[in-house]
């Protein structure tokens, strides 16, 4: 029996495309209402749960497997095995900020306004390059637009809502999709499991 | 706009504190709370650990092993600096009274590595140390680790070759097998395993570090990304994070995958795990041992076998240890060296939810006397031989209190006269 975490929203939609597309009767999840723990059959308990949150689950143990955004893995860099690219949820990483703007002129401590301080705190780390972050937790767009940073590390998918308020990419920082992750011990404890479960997934993708 | 948030936060009951009061009231808050990743022990806890700490210091002990003690604070160089070095975050670190800076103690090989170069070369060769310290390191905060930690472990020192790793897993199969009975499994590794492939593709450091950092946390994707790159091709690395089990593992290695790759096999490393898996069958500890061969020099010391003890009770090792011949290096000797180290901490709190364990509470006895008489209370006490009681001197003035505190503590009063009769007052019961 596996306990599998599922990020709400999305990735949601888009696991249970690809369960169903592998064979697996997801008729349970149609009416769960606002139940959170579902038995999908007698070997796949599923569960719903924030982005974050389904990492911390999966670390800890409580939940064997765990389907949740790189972004969110990058950000909170957790003890998990990540086995496997579910290949959807595509987008990137990106350095942005007002159109037309070159953010690396002048000499001060460059602003970055993000939803992912960790991230943003490694990419200019490892460009050797001293920045102030602020951590914003949503519509981080409107950070340069207030003049509040100079800068946004922040996922693109489309570019849309950049260009929607006159901001534009700068730099891609990395590719981001959707991961399959799984607690350590429960990697060697339920190896046959897992394994059968990671083969009928992949043999639909 | 100031006065009024501070006027509206006195106004809101419960919501005493806002951002400009806190830095204006003295910071009284925390002489009840200990710090994040700390925290104090009592009672039955304490109980468990001593348990956990006992079952273990006998086994060391019967097998020839002597207690060291290290201090809790070493110079920094020591943790932060040589082989296996920890990065400065995981370290409490300040200065001493001359300015260098020094830290609490984050492991105890290291010392243990240091104390033999300052005092104990003249020790006939191998040495057998043992510990049971603290060590401390810092996590981050609200993911329920803590930052001090009791580590009790062993040393086998200046011993290398294939009897010196039995005894060392044989002795961690052992502490494990007191503790846990049956339910407990050790997973070993090989350094050479994962080493002879990086070598054979000629990596350059940084790739070589990034494969076993992705190799380490089973990173499927990034390692099939990362091996397109490389100019050799080799699908051995792609298999080795799920070539863990018994020795099947060992032989499927060995001939199945060797047949495609055979250039990366570590057939030495190989052929030694499979006589150290013999070895700890003809012990009786066949089923509690398992290879991984994905296994990762995690302290970046470890030249030889690697290994970590599970139990059912928990998802992170109890347990761990294994082979580092270079590490006496950075004092200039060439000594072999093995080791592993228990986790107390998650032992005892593994212990606590076991419903094996039973620990023996001692009846109570308070005994009064008059404050003249007092003397013959200790006598009283002192006579007795029943180590399923434990006693208490009366601290009252009268028998009335006595047995008042008696009731409250579902304790038995034994009342000494002035020439010395003892009454015993019976079982009090609270009602």
């Amino acid at each position: 029996m596996i306990k599998l975490a599922l990020t709400k929203g999305r990735l949601e939609k888009n696991t249970i495309e690809l369960f169903e597309r592998a064979g697996i009767d997801c008729s349970a999840l149609e009416d769960k209402g606002r139940k959170l723990i579902v038995n999908l059959n007698e070997e796949l308990n599923i569960l719903f749960a924030k982005a974050n949150d389904v990492i911390t689950y999966v670390e800890h143990g409580v939940c064997d497997i765990g389907v949740v955004g790189e972004d969110t893995i990058m950000e909170m860099d957790r003890p998990v095995y990540e086995i496997l690219d579910l290949k959807f949820g595509n987008c990137r990483f990106a350095l942005a900020g007002i159109k037309g703007l070159d953010f690396y002129s002048g000499f001060n401590t460059k602003t970055i306004a993000t939803k992912y301080p960790n991230v943003a705190k490694n990419y200019f780390e490892n460009k050797n390059m001293d920045i102030d972050i602020i951590k914003i937790d949503g519509s981080v767009e409107l950070a340069p637009l207030l003049k509040l940073a100079d800068g946004i590390v922040d996922i693109v998918e489309t570019g849309t809502t950049l260009k929607e308020n006159g901001l534009e990419v700068y730099e891609i920082i990395s590719e981001i999709s959707a991961r399959l992750i799984v607690n350590t011990a429960s990697f060697k404890l339920k190896k046959a499991e897992i394994d059968k479960f990671v083969t009928i997934i992949t043999s639909v993708m | 706009m100031i006065f009024l948030s501070i006027y509206r936060a006195k106004a809101i009951k419960g919501l005493a504190v806002n951002y400009f009061t806190k830095r204006s009231v003295n910071m009284k808050k925390n002489d009840r709370i200990v710090p994040d990743g700390t925290r104090d022990i009592l009672f039955e806890d304490c109980k468990l650990r001593r348990f956990a700490e006992e079952k273990l210091r006998s086994l060391f002990k019967k097998y020839s092993y002597s207690e060291v003690i290290t201090p809790s604070i070493e110079f920094n160089d020591l943790f932060s600096g040589g082989l296996g070095a920890l990065p400065q975050e995981y370290l409490y670190t300040f200065t001493d009274t001359t300015g260098r800076l020094i830290s609490l103690r984050a492991d105890s090989t290291k010392p243990i590595a240091r104390l033999y170069s300052a005092r104990l070369q003249g020790l006939t060769l191998p040495a057998r140390l043992f510990y049971n310290q603290s060590v401390f390191r810092r996590n981050i905060s609200f993911y329920k680790k803590r930052d001090e930690n009791t580590q009790m472990g062993i040393e086998l020192i200046g011993k290398g070759g294939l009897k010196a790793d039995i005894e060392i897993l044989t002795l961690a199969a052992k502490a494990l097998y007191e503790l846990f009975g049956e339910n407990f499994r050790i997973e070993i590794g090989h350094c050479a395993i994962l080493n002879y492939i990086i070598s054979k593709l000629v990596l350059d450091k940084q790739t070589a570090t990034q494969i076993r950092q992705i190799v380490a946390t089973k990173n499927y994707p990034r390692l099939e990304m990362i091996l397109s790159s490389l100019p050799k091709k080799c699908s051995v690395i792609k298999k080795l994070p799920g070539m863990f089990g018994n020795v099947d593992v060992l032989n499927e290695y060995e001939t199945v995958i060797g047949g495609e790759d055979s250039d990366f096999i570590a057939r030495d490393a190989v052929k030694y795990l499979r006589n150290l898996l013999s070895s700890m069958n003809k012990l009786g500890f066949g089923k509690n041992i398992l290879i991984d061969l994905a296994t990762v020099n995690e302290y970046e010391y470890y030249t030889g076998i690697m290994f970590k003890g599970f139990t059912s009770g928990s998802g992170q090792e109890i347990l761990s240890g294994g082979r580092y011949d270079t590490l006496y290096n950075d004092y200039d000797l060439n000594i072999q060296a093995t080791g592993f180290a228990c986790d107390i901490d998650q032992i005892s709190d593994i212990l606590k939810v076991s419903e094996d364990l039973e620990i023996k509470r001692r009846e109570l006895v308070v005994v009064f006397a008059s404050s003249e008489n007092i003397s013959k209370a200790f006598e009283f006490i002192d006579n007795s031989e029943d180590t399923r009681i434990k006693y208490e001197i009366s601290l009252f003035d009268g028998i009335d209190d006595t047995i008042s505190y008696a009731k409250q503590r579902n304790a038995r009063v034994v009342s000494i006269d002035h020439d010395g009769t003892v009454r015993d007052i019976g079982g009090i019961t609270n009602d």
